[in-house]
């Protein structure tokens, strides 16, 4: 048979060109990169460490001339280890990996709506520039926990930023004493600095992505959504009722991400309305919201 | 140099992949299949099994633990749509056989004699699944009731695939010797489990899956040498396996072929460097026939069953 073999190895050892904190647990990997994501794509980072031969499936955050960034969050032991790589180190990165948003339909002069969630919102700013390039009309809504970042990179590609952050209900979680009896004694916690911090930042909306949506009616051509699977569980909801269907970024935890192991499936209705299994990684992780079945 | 019979088949070399971890079409990006010794397809039932709820994955220290619960289209689906592209590649291929009961395995392997499959792979070890899977291969009249059945209902070279979750390998793999086995494959998983401590839950949906990766080698070393005491079946040795080096041991432990299974999840071609791997390894040794690597390690002293 004729062999169409890829140019280009599975993964590749890469240098890290920059590396730095976006916020208190997000970081911005910059990486020397040659090869072509589209938007919605992901590649798989790998300590190849003896306790951390799994790879880390990372949306492409950005892609410039020779260099890819990513924008990651610092989740437990392989994220935490990641973040102490120092430019000049390299990394082993695979190539661009799963199916990423259909784009192909839009026309110039149209519209989209990018909805992202946490970090779900990283992979939407090579989507938004992307779109923007061909002259596509962009909106976003954006949902950050706590911090907001990329929120400049969002403004230069002309979108129409719309974002909202967290109500701070995790304030009584975070800094509930513990209880009265050892309040008192408990150090360190600057009740006042912690209230005028939060009173600087209260032009941020307060809400969840969900909250923006259902405020207003949205007349775009396009819809992409990307963060946790709960909110696009909502978000595909909300959209469905004002007649939009909306494409959905999937995760789900990884043993190949190039459809070897059948560790990642999930469950989708067939044109026919009967459920399948497809694999997020090369089937996905791009779905379109109404054929997610999500209480699979 | 390179070459092997493996119950009659000719393989050009002593590498296949282990089944479950390898998909042809996805392979074909990064290599040619018909390079390697053997394609193993993973397991294959008669009807289409849907697989357990994720998370199916998780990590542990030298490994992963994996659930994915036999996930398979059915033989039927399996024969229309994988084989023809599996077919395409000069080398043979192995059928992984998956079931629920003998009549389950033995349905598969009659469906699969109408095909040109090389070789079959009867899996009694697969640690998901309740009803089948471990019984079989944990109990030596268990493991030959299945394998003389499975042997009656085909002409083809049948590996039967042991499971280390038992006591005595040995006499599982003398088992299915004697009921009729012309090779043997080893070792599947361990069965594993693993909790996130955080959130005080395990990490799989299903609780515990099967543990494979370099963690498993010196375990899978062990049992391929004390099975080669017990048997003159060929064996195909895997678990752990992510070099040339470590596919050697198998190899000398008294293996006649090895699979790479985990190692070519984390990077698709890690079956051909393998391979390039055992090759030098041969070079720089003088090692002029696969089998002269095996005599070697049968070289290595007659030491008898002690512990420590
Ligand atoms: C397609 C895809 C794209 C992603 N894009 C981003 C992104 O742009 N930015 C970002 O911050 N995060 C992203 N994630 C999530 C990211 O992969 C995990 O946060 C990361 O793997 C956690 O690794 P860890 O070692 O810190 O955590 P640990 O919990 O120690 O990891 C243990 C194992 O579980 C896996 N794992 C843990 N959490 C997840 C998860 N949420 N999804 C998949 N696997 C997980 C790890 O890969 C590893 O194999 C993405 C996930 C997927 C599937
Ligand atoms: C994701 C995954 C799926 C597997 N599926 C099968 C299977 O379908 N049938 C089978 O006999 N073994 C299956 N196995 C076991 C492997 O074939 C092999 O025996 C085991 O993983 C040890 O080798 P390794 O350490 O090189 O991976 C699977 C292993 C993994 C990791
Ligand atoms: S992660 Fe292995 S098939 Fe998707």
């Amino acid at each position: 048979m004729t062999k169409q073999l890829a140019s280009n190895p599975f993964s590749k050892r890469y240098e890290i060109i920059r590396h730095s904190q976006l916020t208190e647990a997000v970081w911005q990997l910059v990486l020397a990169y040659d090869q072509k994501a589209e938007p919605g794509q992901f590649v798989n980072l790998y300590l190849d460490e003896a306790d951390l031969l799994l790879p880390r499936p990372i949306s492409v955050c950005r892609q410039e001339e020779g260099k890819l960034t990513l924008v990651y969050a610092i989740r437990g032991e392989g994220t935490r280890r990641l973040a102490r790589r120092e430019p000049g180190q390299a990394l082993r990165v695979s190539q661009p990996l799963g199916k990423g948003y259909e784009t192909d339909y839009l026309q110039k002069g149209q519209t989209a709506l990018l909805i992202g969630g946490g970090l779900g919102i990283p992979p939407l700013l090579h989507l938004a520039e992307t779109l923007a390039a061909r002259e596509i009309g962009l909106t976003t809504a954006l949902g950050y926990r706590d911090d907001s970042f990329l929120l400049e990179e969002f403004q230069k590609t002309g979108a129409e930023v719309n974002f909202i952050v967290e109500p701070p209900f995790s304030f009584a979680e975070r800094f509930d004493p513990p209880s009265s009896a050892t309040a008192s004694s408990e150090p360190g916690t600057d009740f006042a600095a912690v209230l005028r911090e939060m009173s600087a930042e209260k032009e941020a909306p307060r809400g969840q992505v969900t909250d923006l949506l259902a405020g207003r009616q949205w007349e775009v051509d396009a819809c992409f959504a990307c963060g946790p699977k709960a909110m696009l569980q909502k978000v595909t909801a909300q959209l469905a009722e004002m007649g939009k269907p909306v494409q959905v970024s999937l995760e789900e935890r990884m043993g190949c991400g190039y459809g070897a192991c059948v560790g990642c499936v999930c469950r989708v209705l067939d044109p026919k309305g009967r459920a399948i299994s497809r694999k997020v990684c090369v089937d996905g992780p791009v779905f379109w919201g109404s054929e997610v079945i999500w209480n699979a | 140099m390179l070459e092997v019979q493996i119950a009659g088949v000719n393989w050009k070399n002593p590498v296949t992949v282990a089944s479950g971890t390898f998909s042809a079409r996805e392979a074909a990006r990064w290599y040619d299949p018909g390079r390697l010794g053997a394609l193993t397809a993973k397991g294959v039932a008669i009807e289409a099994w849907e697989g357990n709820p994720t998370p199916r994955i998780a990590e542990t220290w030298g490994g992963m633990l994996n659930a994915v619960g036999l996930q398979n289209p059915g033989v039927d689906s399996f024969i229309e749509q994988e084989l023809p592209f599996l077919e395409n590649f000069e080398t043979p291929v192995i059928v992984n056989l998956a079931g629920h009961s003998i009549e389950e395995y033995v349905a598969v392997a009659s469906r699969l004699n109408e095909t040109a499959v090389a070789m079959l792979e009867l899996n009694i070890s697969c640690p998901n699944i309740k009803e089948g899977g471990i019984g079989f291969g944990s109990d030596p009249d268990m493991a030959a009731r299945v394998t003389e059945a499975v042997r009656q209902a085909t002409q083809k070279p049948l590996i039967v695939k042991l499971t280390p979750n038992v006591g005595d390998i040995a006499a599982i793999a003398r088992a299915v010797e004697n009921a009729g086995a012309d090779a043997i494959s080893m070792i599947n998983t361990l069965l594993g489990m693993k909790i996130d401590v955080h959130n005080a839950k395990p990490v799989l949906a299903n609780w515990t899956g099967g543990l494979s990766g370099p963690a498993i080698k010196p375990v899978a070393v062990r049992m391929v040498w004390q099975v080669r005491q017990a048997v003159s079946l060929p064996i195909i040795g895997m678990g752990g396996i992510m070099s040339g080096e470590d596919a050697v041991e198998f190899l000398m432990a008294g293996a006649n072929a090895v699979a790479v299974g985990t190692a070519g999840l984390l990077d698709p071609a890690a079956p051909v460097r393998i391979l390039k791997e055992i090759e030098q390894f041969m070079e720089l040794r003088h090692y002029k026939s696969v089998e002269e690597i095996r005599q070697t390690g049968r070289m290595m002293g007659g030491r008898t069953e002690r512990h420590g």
